[in-house]
């Protein structure tokens, strides 16, 4: 199942695999996830120094209005298909927030730039990613129209220190589970379409 | 009249309006304590009437609308209004209490300035830790928010302020936590046996007020029970899911007493946004750890877990935890460990092995829905340091073990992406036979070195210890030293110095040195072949009209002469005959002398050696083999006096000594001119007399030929020199035509004793001194000319130390 994908124009064409594809997804979808705990690691060292605050997280996060499966079984018994529209929503979806992120970290916290750096890095990683995956779509038959629908996400205004201390929290808290949850269904694809009798 | 009833209408006002505002209806407050719904209480006052005939309604509005509509729940007995989340969409409300037509109360007010939450609830404290001494220690404090029977969506974070003091001090210490902050707050630095009083209160940030005051809680420790057993509060200690499909929880029960005697502890969860805490669906192990399967987990969803029991009626929570599924993967140990041997090494000591295991049954790494890394650690037996290697698939090889150790391996793993790692497996154990062939080739290598070692230590024994010097010499040559062919070391060191010359001598490049640069010494070398050539023979010569110079022996001798004083002779002047004689040459030798200073010029003030004819030689005892020329300086006293008798008796002396024939080679010089001329003593002493026999004024700088005082030691003749330029130059011009009198010595001065000035030494001199003929050198300063001390004769009776101008004399001789 591998149509030939041109990486030169004129050139000869070099046939890449699905299972090729996954593969790579899955390993750029590990960095994401990597880079996205270290950077809430950092925040929490930083800004919330150790207190109870991961108990009372409970703001929502936006993205849980996509319904995704909670569990291994659910999770085996979805499509690919849905599967697949399922990651890329969400990764759109974080589009809007990673960029406020970034730049409520350029803006006004000078010592976090470790932190920025790994937003920015995350954010080109998720484009990268994003890219891989409509050339699976494309792929696997996947049409467009299919395609979840992004969560729109709206730009908090005007925040005070200690609320936007915790709505940082908050988006970095939600963007850590959601980059797992995408790691965890690429690895289920992955392994359906490279061993699909195993799987 | 008027005055009566103005005071009765005030009264009537008065009376009205306290029975109206005591015994009306009131709204008592209007709160909101979630921020989504409020309730406005009243009471009833004291209008019995009204709540008979009469019912009491409340209004309100809302926002802009004018329309006022009645309350949409009463509640309590109708004294209290409710108004949920449907009705709360503005911010701005007014209501009013009625009856019948009247308005007892109105109020308007903005929905924030309602919002205040209910107080917390259920206080309890556990102790944290206490310090060394059993004085002090830190508590944290529990507490719980009510919990609306409607729980909104997710629960609004709040800001606490705790306060807390020692019983009997009248203030509060407080505390404000930060948002987002959950209980256990701790507290530091309380003191034992003391009893202390804490309440809470609670807010929203930023918006509304605090709420009320929570219970008051005490806290209190005994001193003696703080040391003895601390207290233990029951709190959960783990939880875990080992594949990301079940968890489970465990606690510790702690050593709380009542809680054991009465008491179970009770699990209770919460599962993503509800708020509903529902019990633990299995509990197991007698009543410590919970277990939720499959269908109560689910991963990327918030979980809360606490631990609760019920005393006295009070819920305690005595531990609360939140997390997620997907953070609290530990998985099972890896299984099945086994090892195959890969290699061995040439020499056969080292050796690698391939580990191999598998993944926990557990986890499912088949379907990807859990990737786990591994870790190997291995260790030598008798080793206590455990190294490790990372591994991401089911074998990986472990490289450079030794053979014939021992070695233990273990493995553990974990989710690549975050949670811990597992226990480790059970151990495996390694051991890699050395093969025979090393071990072998290993002491026969270690025998042939130790052999070799040996050997070599008993060679060098014996060539150390040989006595035979050709075995020596063969196997430690000796180090060349540095040698000359055909000297033998030995004369050196005897001091044989003729013969080292002698031998020296043979090589053509070998000059024996003329002590050229010696200052004490210094000859002008004679040619007796040439006419033009040395200056002391000649002009002795001609001064006496002898044809012959004379040989001296010490001209042969001059060659190997090293300068020492052999040569000299200090003669004893026995009279002024001499000094006249010397004059007479002296003048005779003017001339010649002016014209040859340039000749005769050496080193500024460097005194010439001149030998003039042998004027001394006669008049000396003759002890002296060598008749070699020597330095006569003649002293300008001696001079002058002897000019100022007489010059014929110079002459005649001068022809006494020229009779002598072999004698000529003496002349006395008796000065050297600044430009290094050589003043030969006769002829010339008339006129320094007389030019010096005036008195000057004392000018020590006037000739810059002069030596500079430039050193303490400043010889007395130098200080005469100074005077005897100073005076020539200002007074003697007539002196200073025939004769450039600028150096003149006073030896005899030197002697003086009595160091006057400069004017007093020039006329102290005594003329009837008799002007020796010899004069020793006492030294030369620094700027080579001579210091004579004319009383130093050679006989060795006399004392050579005279004449020297001490630097202490020099003060009185130098104004």
């Amino acid at each position: 199942m591998a149509t030939p994908i041109c990486a030169n124009e004129g050139g000869e064409c070099r046939t890449i695999s699905v299972s090729e594809l996954f593969h790579r997804a899955g390993e750029i979808s590990h960095q994401i996830h990597a880079l996205s705990t270290e950077a809430y690691n950092e925040f929490n060292q930083h800004f919330i120094q150790g207190q109870h605050l991961n108990f009372s997280i409970i703001n929502s996060c936006h993205t849980s209005s996509i319904v995704t499966p909670q569990n291994k079984e659910d999770a085996l018994r979805t499509p690919h298909k849905r599967l697949l529209s399922l990651v890329i929503a969400i990764l759109r979806s974080w589009q809007d927030p990673l960029q406020y992120v970034i730049s409520e970290f350029s803006a006004t916290h000078g010592n976090t730039s470790s932190i920025l750096s790994k937003s920015v890095k995350i954010v080109k990683q998720m484009k990268r990613l994003a890219k891989g995956l409509n050339k699976i779509s494309e792929q696997v038959g996947q049409h467009s129209g299919a395609i979840e629908q992004t969560v729109p996400w709206e730009q908090p205004l005007d925040e005070d220190g200690d609320s936007l201390i915790s709505q940082l929290y908050n988006l970095l808290h939600c963007f850590r589970r959601d980059t797992n949850k995408i790691d965890t269904y690429l690895k289920l694809l992955k392994c359906r379409f490279t061993q699909k009798l195993k799987c | 009249m008027a005055a009566i009833w103005v005071t009765w209408f005030f009264l009537t006002v008065a009376v009205s309006n306290t029975a109206y505002s005591s015994d009306g209806p009131k709204i008592t407050e209007c709160h909101s304590a979630d921020q989504e719904t409020f309730t406005c209480s009243w009471n009833v006052g004291n209008y019995q009437n009204l709540t008979e005939h009469h019912q009491l309604k409340f209004f309100y509005t809302k926002g802009e609308s004018r329309d006022w509509r009645e309350c949409p729940t009463y509640v309590n007995r109708e004294t209290s209004c409710y108004f949920n989340q449907s009705y709360t969409s503005e911010m701005e409300y007014c209501v009013h209490l009625k009856s019948d037509n009247i308005t007892h109360e109105q109020r308007c007010f903005t929905f924030n300035d309602i919002v205040k939450p209910d107080a917390p609830i259920s206080l309890n404290w556990a102790l944290l830790n206490i310090s060394q001494s059993g004085l002090f220690m830190d508590i944290q404090l529990w507490w719980e928010d009510v919990v609306n029977s409607e729980p909104s969506a997710g629960w609004t974070p709040r800001r606490y302020e705790i306060q807390y003091k020692p019983r009997d001090a009248e203030l509060w210490q407080s505390i404000e936590t930060l948002p987002h902050q959950h209980p256990p707050q701790p507290l530091y630095n309380f003191a034992t046996g003391k009893e202390y009083v804490v309440r809470i209160r609670s807010t929203y940030p930023n918006i509304g007020n605090f709420s009320e005051f929570s219970n008051i809680l005490k806290v209190f420790l005994p001193v003696s029970q703080s040391v003895e057993v601390p207290l233990e509060r029951p709190r959960i200690t783990e939880c875990r899911s080992p594949e990301q499909e079940t968890f489970t929880c465990r606690w510790s029960v702690g050593n709380y007493q009542n809680l054991t005697e009465r008491m179970r502890l009770r699990f209770f969860y919460t599962k993503g946004n509800n708020a509903d805490w529902k019990e633990c669906p299995k509990y197991m192990h007698n009543g410590s750890i919970c277990y939720f399967n499959q269908t109560y987990t689910s991963i990327w969803i918030s979980y809360c877990v606490q631990l609760k029991s019920e005393i006295q009626d009070q819920n305690i929570t005595f531990d609360k935890r939140c997390f997620s599924i997907d953070n609290i993967v530990k998985p099972d140990p890896p299984i099945a460990l086994n090892w195959t041997l890969l290699n061995i090494s040439q020499s056969g000591l080292l050796a690698d092995i391939q580990v191999l295991w598998e993944a926990p049954p557990t986890a499912d790494i088949r379907n990807g829905w859990i990737s786990l890394k591994y870790e190997i650690q291995y260790k030598a037996s008798e080793s206590n340091h455990w190294d490790s290697i990372e591994a991401f698939s089911t074998s990986h090889p472990v490289y450079a073990l030794s053979t014939g150790k021992g070695y233990e391996i273990r493995l553990r793993c974990k989710q690549i992406a975050n949670g811990d790692f597992s226990e480790f497996s059970d151990l495996v154990y390694v051991f890699i036979p050395a093969p025979r062939l090393a071990e072998e080739s290993g002491i026969l290598f270690r025998l042939i070195l130790v052999l070799g070692f040996l050997g070599t230590a008993l060679m060098i024994l014996l060539i150390l210890f040989a006595k035979s010097p050709r075995l020596k010499l063969f196997s430690l040559p000796p180090v060349p030293v540095p040698k000359i062919n055909g000297i033998d070391t030995d004369l050196l060191k005897k001091g044989k110095i003729d013969e080292v010359n002698s031998i020296f001598a043979n090589h053509l490049s070998y000059k024996p040195d003329l002590y050229i640069d010696d200052p004490w010494v210094e000859f002008i070398d004679i040619d007796l072949d040439d006419p033009d050539g040395k200056m002391e023979l000649l002009d002795t010569d001609r001064l006496l009209g002898h044809d012959h110079p004379k040989s001296d022996n010490c001209l042969s001798a001059k060659d190997d002469d090293s300068g020492r004083d052999s040569c000299y002779e200090p003669d004893v002047p026995e009279d002024g005959t001499v000094a006249k004689q010397n004059v007479s040459e002296f003048s005779s030798l003017q001339l010649e002398g002016s014209e040859r200073k340039e000749d005769i010029k050496s080193d500024t003030g460097a005194p010439v050696s001149i030998s003039g004819t042998d004027v001394k030689q006669s008049q000396q005892p003759d002890g002296e083999a060598c008749k070699c020329r020597k330095i006569q300086l003649v002293t300008t006293d001696s001079i002058f006096s002897t000019a100022a008798r007489s010059e014929p008796p110079l002459h005649s002396q001068l022809s006494n000594h020229s009779s002598f024939g072999k004698m000529d080679f003496y002349a006395q010089v008796s000065d050297i001119t600044p430009t290094g001329g050589v003043l030969l003593s006769p002829g010339q002493q008339n006129k320094l007399k007389v030019s010096l026999a005036k008195e000057t004024s004392l000018d020590p700088k006037a000739n810059q030929n002069t030596k500079p005082l430039d050193s303490a030691y400043t010889s007395e003749v130098d200080a005469k020199q100074l005077c005897a330029i100073s005076l020539n130059n200002k007074r003697l011009p007539d002196a200073a035509e025939d004769l450039k009198l600028s150096n003149y010595f006073t030896a005899e001065s030197l002697e003086s004793a009595t160091v006057g000035t400069c004017k007093q030494t020039e006329i102290v001199r005594q003329p009837t001194i008799p002007v020796p003929d010899y004069t020793s050198i006492h030294m030369v300063d620094s700027q080579q000319s001579l210091l004579l001390n004319p009383n130093v004769l050679p006989n060795k009776n006399q004392p050579t130390l005279a004449g020297y101008l001490m630097p202490e004399q020099l003060g009185n001789v130098i104004p």
